[in-house]
């Protein structure tokens, strides 16, 4: 990745993104780091933004875990049927297995996820937590209490961050202290946006019937009970990523950069706040363009 | 009662005076007169069918020009086909591919998974190891006469390999046509990659 592919991400115009495609396109011999980011950055834009900023020596791995990441969220949802994400899920178990066994799938994200657990040994536990919790509800209607989605993003989000501070080489109680609140932070405020598409697979069972609806008939958009479950979700959230900012000063040199996650979570709160929390405002699920530039003062800065 | 009595009285009346009350043409009958009320029209069964055809059939044709204007003025609702195509879902299933990775080498890793999801039973596969160690496919054949077109073969592929891209325009005219080999399916990836690629993008996960 060159300086000028760089920038043009971190614009996100799409001049840019169409010079970086031309750029693919003339240099066909792709290699497996570069499907990744690929993947990434069509799938998960905000966290490929973030993972640009890491050390370039980390960032690979990173990448390979957050592509490993899309790829099992993907194989989640591809069926409306369980049983068969179910076998799309056991694939990328498989692979974990594999690539442990020194054996992995001819598949570019298996292929780069094994580079870099060759390279920074990672631990095979949290690997396994983001498949295993996808696993575990993906035959639930919705979850049972704010707690369970607490512990689903604990699951699913917090990993990640966990292997960016190790691959950091960061071993430190607060800086783990700290992932775990913002990728709890980050993971609620998925399943807000996640809840957009008016089903309530990522709401919590208790909230929406305190609400008056149906776990099976959904939400009412722009109502004002919708509007007060969002707050209580959106206010658990804000506290956890206060509570992970509270801790900034404790935490070892290099540790900030991989908790940059926490500010596209934080954008996304005060773009909630601002509309009122209805998250059905045609505005909050646009793209922040200025994302790139405030990830980029906050690396400088050295907060998140 | 006053009825009853008159009645009464013309039947006592003598017979003779009756035919003299009944002609009297004592007047000349009147031709040159304008009759200035509405003329009565004619109760025939005949003219009473005559005069509704007419009414029906007159008011329907102009109506019915009137409507032909009327498209004259508005956008077409068809489409000139072969030139022109209707707007397609993205998720819309179609002819199926086989896709290649951007570095050419395949993507389908002989899992077998589509294999064994196909309710109509229309994919084999065959696999062994290549040289190089990594598992691959040596015949992957769809009878695309028993394809259901479910996509349960495109769910079910773990590393998004064979997929129901966006062509539905592969009639032929023998059944041996359509049993579709590895060739072609690899070739169908290549032709359709680029609209089949745009087709999957999320800006954040969804799970």
């Amino acid at each position: 990745m060159n300086f000028n592919n760089v920038l043009g991400i971190l614009c996100g115009k799409r001049f840019f993104t169409q010079s970086l495609r031309f750029y693919s396109l003339k240099h066909k011999n792709i290699s497996p780091i570069d499907y990744c980011l690929d993947l990434v950055r069509k799938n998960d834009y905000e966290n490929f933004l973030c993972a640009l900023l890491l050390p370039k020596q980390t960032r690979n791995a990173v990448i390979a875990v957050r592509a490993f990441n899309v790829e099992v969220s993907k194989a989640a949802i591809a069926s409306k049927d369980p049983r068969i994400s179910l076998m799309r899920l056991g694939f990328w178990n498989e692979t974990i297995d594999k690539i442990y066994e020194g054996n992995p799938p001819n598949h570019p994200v298996a292929l780069q996820l094994a580079r870099a657990i060759s390279k920074h040994d990672l631990k095979k536990r949290n690997l396994i937590r983001l498949v295993k919790a996808r696993e575990v509800q993906l035959t639930e209607k919705c979850f049972q209490s704010l707690e369970n989605m607490e512990k689903y993003s604990e699951e699913t989000v917090s990993p990640i961050i966990y292997i960016s501070l190790e691959v950091a080489g960061i071993k430190d109680i607060h800086a783990d202290h700290a992932a775990s609140h913002v990728g709890k932070g980050q993971g609620l405020v998925l399943l807000l946006r996640i809840a957009r598409s008016n089903n309530t697979w990522s709401l919590p069972r208790d909230l929406i019937e305190s609400a008056g609806f149906d776990v099976a008939k959904g939400l009412i958009p722009h109502s004002s009970s919708t509007k007060d479950l969002v707050f209580k979700i959106a206010s658990r959230a804000k506290a956890h990523i206060d509570k992970a900012r509270s801790l900034s000063s404790k935490l070892p040199g290099g540790s900030s950069v991989c908790l940059l996650p926490a500010i596209p979570a934080a954008n996304y709160l005060r773009r909630l706040s601002d509309a009122d929390f209805d998250i059905f405002d045609p505005f909050i699920g646009e793209r922040d363009f200025l994302l790139g530039f405030s990830l980029y003062w906050a690396k400088l800065s050295n907060s998140y | 009662m006053a009825a009853m009595k008159l009645f009464n009285l013309a039947k006592k009346a003598p017979v003779l005076l009756r035919p003299a009350a009944c002609t009297a043409p004592s007047f000349q009958r009147r031709t040159k007169y304008v009759y200035v009320n509405d003329k009565e029209p004619s109760m025939e069964w005949k003219d009473i069918t005559d005069r509704a055809a007419v009414a029906i059939f007159w008011t329907e044709i102009v109506r019915g020009h009137l409507v032909a204007l009327g498209h004259l003025f508005k956008e077409p609702a068809t489409i000139n086909y072969p030139f022109e195509k209707g707007p397609l879902s993205p998720r819309f299933r179609g002819e199926h591919a086989l896709r290649r990775y951007p570095s050419g080498e395949e993507r389908c890793i002989a899992c077998k998974l589509c294999e064994a999801i196909c309710p109509a039973q229309a994919i084999t596969i065959e696999a062994e190891e290549r040289s190089d160690g990594s598992r691959r496919t040596t015949r992957y054949d769809i009878d695309m006469t028993k394809c259901i077109y479910c996509g349960f073969c495109q769910e079910a592929c773990p590393v998004d390999a064979i997929v129901e891209g966006p062509n539905f325009e592969f009639s032929t005219e023998t059944h041996e046509e359509l049993l579709y080999n590895k060739e072609k399916l690899l070739s169908n990836g290549d032709k359709w990659e680029s609209e089949i690629a745009s087709n999957i993008h999320a800006d954040h996960l969804y799970r």
